[in-house]
């Protein structure tokens, strides 16, 4: 594996011989074991990554398929603002490659890249591989512009001040500190500027956290500093909060300051837990700081980045504008109008999982057809939902027909139940699409 | 003469503009993989909230998209979902998920596990 | 009633999670025929009209079609169900007598929470005024199951199913109508009986009957009975 493709031998190390032996893995044929097989190479295993391997087994049965991820291990996002409140544990939310390597024949490598030859088409590796591509797929997710704030870092962020918007150890702290504000006390949760990873994550955070303080602390309050004057689903969300935690009125359990009100922040003082925005200074008994975001840091380095600070894509085919036979995928990419949601990513995944075995077949590619699902809760019982189809129109990505929309604000009661009970098969469903 | 040359003529930049147009739809096989997410693999999935597809008759997905479409029948997202096809294209979706292997619901129960959680079998 | 239905939907959902929903069981007495009798026997009296909107209402008709044919095969279809099953259906639901242990119950057990006697009461009277209909299913006459259902098979502590269900399979009182269901949802529940997934029937008596049915019997039984609304009498 060090210095070329991968062999038989290679794959036989990481599968064992009985599964090589094998006539073949799911879907896969023994021409992906060949000497001169095509060879993806995919960088990052969250969702992006791991839905475009998946997919390309399903186009190419004889495409060679490597996965570098830094984790053996992988948590959702999805769901884990669940585990602060106790709807879920972290484990049921963290899954590994076993499947991704004994039903797919995807080799996983547990590796951090360090840089593209594009030149001469190799990755290499923090163990000192060199990994030779005929397609790269790159899919690093998010990095935090920790930058923007005054007093705030990434030490800080795994120590105080915790974003908790990758889901790991940072998911538990912040769970602790909910659970340790004193009663009546406040939690101030922070979202960034658009664009960012899972729009509605801050305010379903604030909703479960309102939720749970009605329980637990009931003269508790949720505090949104916002540098933004709209939401995601911000007409469902406030008439859920309505509803439930008395939005609007005196007593509101969540109060939203917006950016027009002065709600952007601009620096925290974690000595006295207080933060500075353009409106006034605010004291919190948890402050969850979410940064603003660029592209993955890896998309960075190896230059697939733009002024931007994230990846112009060819809205067609997700590859990159930027290198030839490389593909950008999910959360780092330009998309227009879709959201940087684990949905959209596995959808982009796709459309690139196809578009690169046509690639590699000589074919032109079909019509790109994408989506996005999204279900949030507003509290336990009461789900609020977006949803959209998308196609590239005016070379842009943009809703396609009459499909984009947020769920509509009923009086029937059985709406926002239905939502919710919804949500939990949607996210069973969506990861068994990733790594089942 | 002319006017076969210029027939001739016509009909190669028609050809020429067709080969070289964008594909109109996306193919069925690509607009079924968007719906994975939800209803599993190859739409095989059974599930309380969201129907398996694979095997569905095509019929009966045309009559339910065009319902969720046109707001004839109740919906929590599908409603929106469909908006987004038109006739050609649920027509394509309908086909490819027909020919899907049904998998049917007794592979899909659960098993308790031994910390009392249920998992898919 | 939308008021009242909102009412309750807010009470319960501030009530948050100590309803179960995350795996946990309430606790809930099993009936006893006494138990039932007197439930079903206290239920206000259904109004159709009341129920048909609630049917719209709750969303019913978004899983179980605009009368209670169910549009796929996931769900149950509810037309032609005696008021007495759907009444003790959603009881069950509600009070978490039916639990579905591999979570294909939920959305009932929530929605069934936010629903009053009377609300149950009205939906019941509705799917019971509905006609029942027959599914287009591979059905070719097979004298054998014909036997099963009027005669039963003592081989296998088998009564015949006619003998509750109806001749017609068109229920009576707590026993459901069978005739049209949906085949697939047929042979799930019949699977979930004998596997013990399911045991909110009073004396437990269909979980015995499917002890030792084959799944070719259950199969067959199904589109029997998928067949049988409108059909050869």
């Amino acid at each position: 594996m060090s210095q070329n493709k991968i062999t038989r031998r290679d794959l036989i190390k990481v599968f064992g011989a009985s599964a090589v032996a094998a006539t073949g893995l799911f879907g896969m044929s023994a021409k992906a074991y060949a000497k001169g097989a095509n060879h993806v190479v995919i960088i990052g295993g969250g969702v992006g990554g791991s839905v475009c391997a998946k997919y390309l087994r399903f186009a190419d049965a004889d495409v060679k398929i490597t996965m570098i991820e830094q984790n053996p291990e992988y948590i959702t996002c999805l769901r884990s603002n669940d585990v602060m409140v106790g709807y879920h544990t972290l484990d049921e939310l963290t899954f590994n490659y076993n499947t991704m390597r004994e039903k797919y024949g995807i080799n996983v490598m547990i590796d951090q890249v360090t840089g593209v030859d594009y030149d001469r088409k190799t990755v290499s590796t923090k163990n000192g591989e060199k990994v030779q591509y005929d397609r790269l797929v790159v899919s690093p997710g998010v990095d935090f512009r920790f930058q923007d704030y005054e007093g705030l870092s990434k030490e800080l962020s795994d120590t105080k001040i915790p974003h908790a918007y990758k889901a790991g150890p940072q998911t538990l702290l912040l769970q602790k500190q909910l659970e340790s504000i004193p009663q009546g006390g406040t939690a101030i949760i922070c979202p960034p500027q658009n664009p960012f990873r899972c729009p509605p994550g801050p305010y379903e955070r604030a909703s479960l956290f309102a939720e749970w303080m009605q329980k637990h602390n009931p003269r508790g309050k949720v505090l949104i500093c916002d540098p933004k004057d709209r939401f995601t689903k911000d007409g469902p969300f406030k008439k859920g909060w309505e509803r439930l935690y008395g939005y609007g009125t005196d007593n509101s359990m969540i109060e939203w300051i917006s950016g027009s009100q002065g709600g952007r922040v601009v620096g925290v003082d974690a000595k006295n837990m207080t933060i500075e925005t353009d409106g006034d200074d605010h004291k919190g008994d948890l402050i969850n700081i979410i940064p603003n975001q660029q592209a993955g840091k890896i998309a960075q380095i190896i230059g697939l980045t733009n002024h931007s600070g994230w990846c112009p894509i060819d809205r067609h085919t997700m590859e990159s504008t930027l290198h030839k036979d490389v593909w950008v995928l999910g959360d780092s990419s330009i998309a227009d109008a879709m959201p940087k949601s684990g949905y959209a990513a596995g959808s982009q995944a796709k459309v690139a999982a196809q578009a690169i075995a046509d690639s590699l077949h000589g074919r032109s590619p079909g019509k790109a057809i994408y989506s996005n699902v999204c279900y949030s809760l507003a509290g336990e019982n009461y789900g609020v939902s977006i949803a959209a189809i998308y196609e590239v129109r005016d070379g842009l990505i943009k809703p396609k027909g009459k499909s984009a929309g947020v769920s509509p604000i009923t009086d029937k009661p059985a709406q926002p139940i239905l939502e919710a009970v919804y949500q939990k098969n949607w996210q069973r469903e969506f990861v068994k699409d990733v790594f089942s | 003469m002319k006017l076969k040359s210029l027939m001739v003529a016509f009909g190669m930049m028609a050809m020429a503009l067709v080969a070289n147009a964008e594909p109109k739809q996306a193919t069925g096989q690509a607009m079924s993989w968007q719906c994975a997410p939800c209803h599993g693999i190859n739409g095989q999935e059974f599930n309380e909230a969201m129907p398996p597809l694979a095997g569905m008759k095509k019929d009966e997905f045309v009559k339910a998209m065009i319902a969720f479409r046109e707001g004839t029948r109740a919906a929590i997202i599908m409603d929106r979902v469909a908006r987004g096809f038109n006739d050609a294209e649920i027509e394509a979706m309908a086909v490819w998920f027909e020919k899907q292997p049904a998998i049917q619901w007794e592979n899909m129960t659960y098993v308790p596990t031994a910390g009392g959680k249920y998992e898919p079998k | 009633m939308k008021k009242g239905l909102l009412a309750g939907l807010i009470g319960l959902t501030l009530a948050g999670s100590a309803m179960a929903g995350h795996g946990e069981k309430p606790h809930a007495e099993h009936w006893t025929n006494a138990t039932l009798t007197e439930k079903l026997a206290a239920m206000p009296e259904g109004n159709i009209a009341n129920g048909q909107a609630l049917h719209v209402q709750m969303m019913c008709n978004s899983c179980h079609g605009e009368q209670g044919e169910s549009p796929s095969r996931n769900y149950a279809s509810l037309n032609g169900q005696t008021k007495e099953y759907t009444m003790k259906m959603l009881l069950d639901y509600r009070d978490s007598r039916r639990w579905e242990d591999y979570k294909q119950a939920n959305i009932m057990v929530k929605l069934a929470r936010v629903m009053s006697d009377q609300d149950i009461a009205d939906v019941a009277a509705f799917y019971a005024e509905q006609d029942m209909k027959a599914w287009d299913v591979d059905y070719t006459k097979d004298a054998r199951i014909e036997r099963l259902v009027a005669k039963g098979n003592a081989n296998i502590m088998l009564t015949p199913c006619a003998s509750c269900h109806g001749v017609h399979g068109e229920g009576n009182g707590i026993t459901p109508a069978i005739a049209g269901q949906v085949p697939e949802y047929f042979v799930r529940t019949m699977k979930a009986y004998q596997e013990g997934h399911r045991n909110n029937d009073v004396h437990k008596g269909m979980s015995q009957f499917t002890h030792d049915l084959s799944d070719e019997d259950i199969k067959a039984l199904a589109n029997y009975y998928a067949q049988l609304p409108g059909g050869e009498k």
